[in-house]
């Protein structure tokens, strides 16, 4: 095991154990842990320790990164089937066992990654952990098994909101094959075999598609040493995500989605560009009457999608005169206030830093608040205009 | 002289109360209000009443959308019309209580009721904003394309009766500053009279769920908030159906895998809280026994409950009522109230202004802790074969 400290991070860094330092600490009351400690394990797998003091409850999130497990056509889906088959844990009872102790187990599956989160009382980092680790281990499964999940996935889809239906067809124009959406293709999902979601499982799980995030009022060691413990033994490959074009702009005006969006296809998340073009969407939709933004924090070229639900949203008409000098302040409020309040709140917090640890051990936040303190009234200004111009993607439902 | 007397009590002013949940520590206010509806209410006002209740989310004469913005620190006014009344709720920085309390005032009283806003307020129904499962539990149409301003107007001023609205602050303050305050902005507030003729169309019984998925239900009758065994319900409410735990997901969607959610809520209505079973599923033909078969393998699985039933039923209702965490299975505004100070104040407002009683989750889980796992499995067993069996299918 080794302890690494992120670079452009000084809240990582932990303190040195130089002798004469020691001992002139041993002349004070305590030792003060740093706030966060990031440790990289020999398999490659991440864990995460946050330290937030007071708090009630203990947040454990498990990331299974989509590195070298690309979602394709012909298994589009196949990881979102994955993740409702372990997230009901060995025996099928894991909830029921959870909320017995007052814990909560959720699982959502994104382009890039998994995540399984288990929030439980403050002093059950314990029994978090045990459940994040049977997501680890894949019971024997049956075609019945399978089946019966893909038509519960199916009944998903019907509840599908706007917002995703418009994201769906938004990155299929952007991308392509390449910006398949998470949910998936019911008949792909549907060829699925035991032995299929086995060897699927087996590659997320390898070692440097783990990553583990805890935060609470916890031992920075010792729950770096427990959550360490479930993913140590994962096995090490060398694997990389798929490349992702650039994405280009087009219109699909037979979406299945009742309303209308806009989107720009933006670069990693890290970039100045990336958080203006972010920073514009906010500011037109804080315009609009019940339009909403959607962004995936990303490493890879990813999507910004305003859109608006609707049989007439008009949300065309109203970007196409959207003012930037007018939007720009607003805009910076919007952004920023939005990276504080995902940091702020010790959950959401850790969902946004295990996301980017499986995208790559170096990604964090802190990049974005770099890239919100760079952005210029020019960098906001071409991300109004990119809404507005032929690189934009424009879709609409009925 | 026994008229003129009737008069001048009618005209007097009437301070509706504050109540009032300080919390230490808490560096915000949340205020909540609740307004019943009028015993006697059509569906027609009904239909110009949730366009009226949408304009609240601009503020009031004195506080438009930007001033809004900037007092709650970049929140949003939440308004709904629900079955049985009108919540409003918002939450301000602590040091911003005064003004909080004015915006509220102000919303009561002088809402901003004009084409534009009633414009805008068509348009968010329109656009179904509550979500397809908010959408599914309310089936409810709304065919109007315009509303007169005064009508709107009318129509909130009759459900805004200073006697009849609650008002609720729940946060960073000491006890009676809240009060104090509110008392000296509303002391001219006066009742106004009832309309003499009030609309009584029935509202028609839906026949299709126009959020586009199909609702498999089963309908219990409504028990009011003061009944001694809103408890017991409370509890087989949770171990039917509230969590991933909950026999709803582990019996029916693990077992028979036609539906992706499904949920136990307890319902706002005129006469209580409804029990609901509830199951979304994908619009598909023969739909109509699905009630049945979720009424036949719920009673199935109570008979296996075991005390583990119950012990996570009573955990899941500690961290409910204790820690705010908004899994159900009471149901109020758009969903589930959780640990804000906004969903505190109107947990207040509105328990209190349906039982008179204050909210208190200490007697109510005192009571739950009582229930013995029999009597668990006796209430959900009555429950199930009382309950009406209800399949709207999708449109």
């Amino acid at each position: 095991m080794s302890h690494t400290n992120t670079p452009n991070d000084p809240k990582t860094l932990r303190p040195m154990t130089l002798p004469l330092l020691a001992l002139a600490l041993t002349q004070l009351p305590a030792i003060q842990q740093p706030p966060r400690l990031r440790t990289i394990l020999p398999n490659g797998a991440t864990v995460l320790v946050e330290k937030v003091p007071g708090a009630r409850t203990v947040w454990t999130r498990l990331f299974l990164s989509s590195r070298g497990a690309p979602d394709t056509p012909a298994n589009h889906g196949q990881r979102h089937l994955l993740e409702h088959l372990v997230a009901v844990g060995q025996d099928g009872r894991i909830d029921e066992r959870l909320e017995r102790e007052g814990a909560l187990l959720s699982a959502q599956t994104q382009r890039d990654a998994i995540e399984i989160d288990v929030d439980a009382p403050s002093d059950r980092l314990d029994l978090a952990l045990n459940a994040l680790g049977e997501m680890l281990r894949l019971r024997p499964l049956t075609q019945d098994e399978i089946n019966r999940e893909a038509g519960i996935i199916l009944q998903e889809g019907a509840l599908q909101e706007v917002p995703t239906r418009l994201s769906s067809a938004a990155w299929k124009v952007a991308y392509g094959d390449a910006g398949l959406d998470a949910y998936g293709d019911v008949a792909a999902i549907r060829n699925a075999t035991p032995a299929a979601v086995a060897a699927l499982h087996r590659r997320l799980c390898a070692g440097p598609n783990l990553v583990i995030v805890v935060a609470g009022d916890v031992d920075l060691d010792k729950a770096t040493a427990a959550a360490s413990a479930i993913v140590r033994t994962a096995p090490k490959v060398d694997a990389k995500f798929s490349s992702r074009p650039e994405g280009k702009g087009g219109v699909k005006d037979d979406a299945v989605g009742f309303g209308e969006a806009r989107a720009v296809p933006v670069s990693a998340y890290s970039e100045t560009k990336t958080m203006a073009t972010l920073a514009a969407a906010y500011a037109i939709a804080s315009d609009i009457e019940g339009a909403f933004v959607t962004y995936t924090p990303s490493g890879r070229p990813g999507l910004v999608l305003l859109g608006r639900a609707g049989e007439n949203s008009g949300l065309g008409a109203q970007i196409d005169k959207a003012d930037a000098a007018a939007l720009y302040p607003r805009g910076r409020s919007i952004v920023d206030r939005w990276l504080r309040g995902q940091m702020g709140d010790p959950g959401a917090s850790a969902s946004l830093r295990g996301l980017l640890l499986a995208q790559s051990v170096d990604y964090s936040p802190d990049r974005m608040r770099e890239a919100i303190n760079a952005m210029r009234y020019p960098d906001f200004a071409a991300a109004v205009a990119a809404f507005k111009g032929p690189k934009a993607v424009a879709v609409t439902g009925w | 002289m026994l008229i003129p007397v009737l008069a001048f009590r009618l005209a007097a002013p009437v301070v509706p109360p504050l109540l009032e949940t300080p919390i230490s520590g808490s560096d915000k206010v949340g205020i909540a209000a609740f307004a019943p509806l009028p015993k006697q209410f059509g569906e027609k006002d009904r239909q110009k009443l949730a366009v009226a209740v949408r304009v609240l989310v601009d503020g009031s004469q004195e506080y438009g959308r930007r001033s809004v913005y900037e007092l709650t620190n970049g929140g949003a006014i939440e308004a709904a019309l629900l079955p049985d009344g009108v919540t409003i709720r918002f939450v301000v920085p602590k040091e911003s209580l005064s003004n909080g309390l004015s915006l509220m005032e102000g919303l009561l009283r002088r809402p901003v009721v004009d084409p534009v806003t009633l414009g805008r307020a068509l348009e968010r129904i329109q656009r179904r904003e509550p979500g397809y499962w908010a959408a599914a539990l309310r089936p409810l149409r709304n065919d109007l394309r315009a509303v007169k301003p005064d009508d709107a107007r009318a129509l909130l001023v009759r459900i805004f009766q200073p006697d009849r609205t609650v008002i609720a602050a729940a946060g960073g303050f000491d006890t009676g500053q809240a009060q104090k305050l509110w008392a000296a902005r509303t002391a001219d507030w006066k009742t106004t009279p009832a309309p003499r003729y009030p609309d009584i169309t029935p509202t028609p019984e839906p026949t299709d769920n126009p959020s586009g998925v199909t609702t498999v239900e089963l309908r219990g009758k409504a028990i009011p908030l003061a009944d001694s065994e809103l408890s017991k319900t409370w509890l087989a409410m949770i171990a039917l159906g509230v969590g991933k735990g909950g026999s709803l997901f582990r019996d029916v969607r693990q077992v028979e895998g036609w539906s992706y959610r499904q949920e136990a809520i307890l319902w706002p209505d005129p006469a209580g809280l409804v029990p609901r079973l509830v199951a979304a599923t994908a619009p598909a033909e023969d739909q109509a026994g699905k009630a049945e078969a979720l009424r036949a393998a719920l009673l199935k699985a109570v008979s296996n409950w075991s005390e583990g039933d119950r012990q996570r039923a009573l955990t899941i209702a500690r961290i409910t009522l204790f820690d705010g965490l908004p899994l159900g299975p009471l149901w109020l505004s758009n969903g589930p109230p959780g640990a804000r100070e906004e969903d505190r104040a109107l947990l207040d407002a509105y328990w209190y202004a349906k039982s008179t009683k204050r909210w208190d989750p200490n007697r109510l889980m005192g009571t739950m802790v009582d229930v013995s796992l029999d009597d668990l499995k006796a209430a959900a067993v009555s429950l199930l074969t009382t309950s009406r069996p209800i399949v709207l299918p999708g449109r």
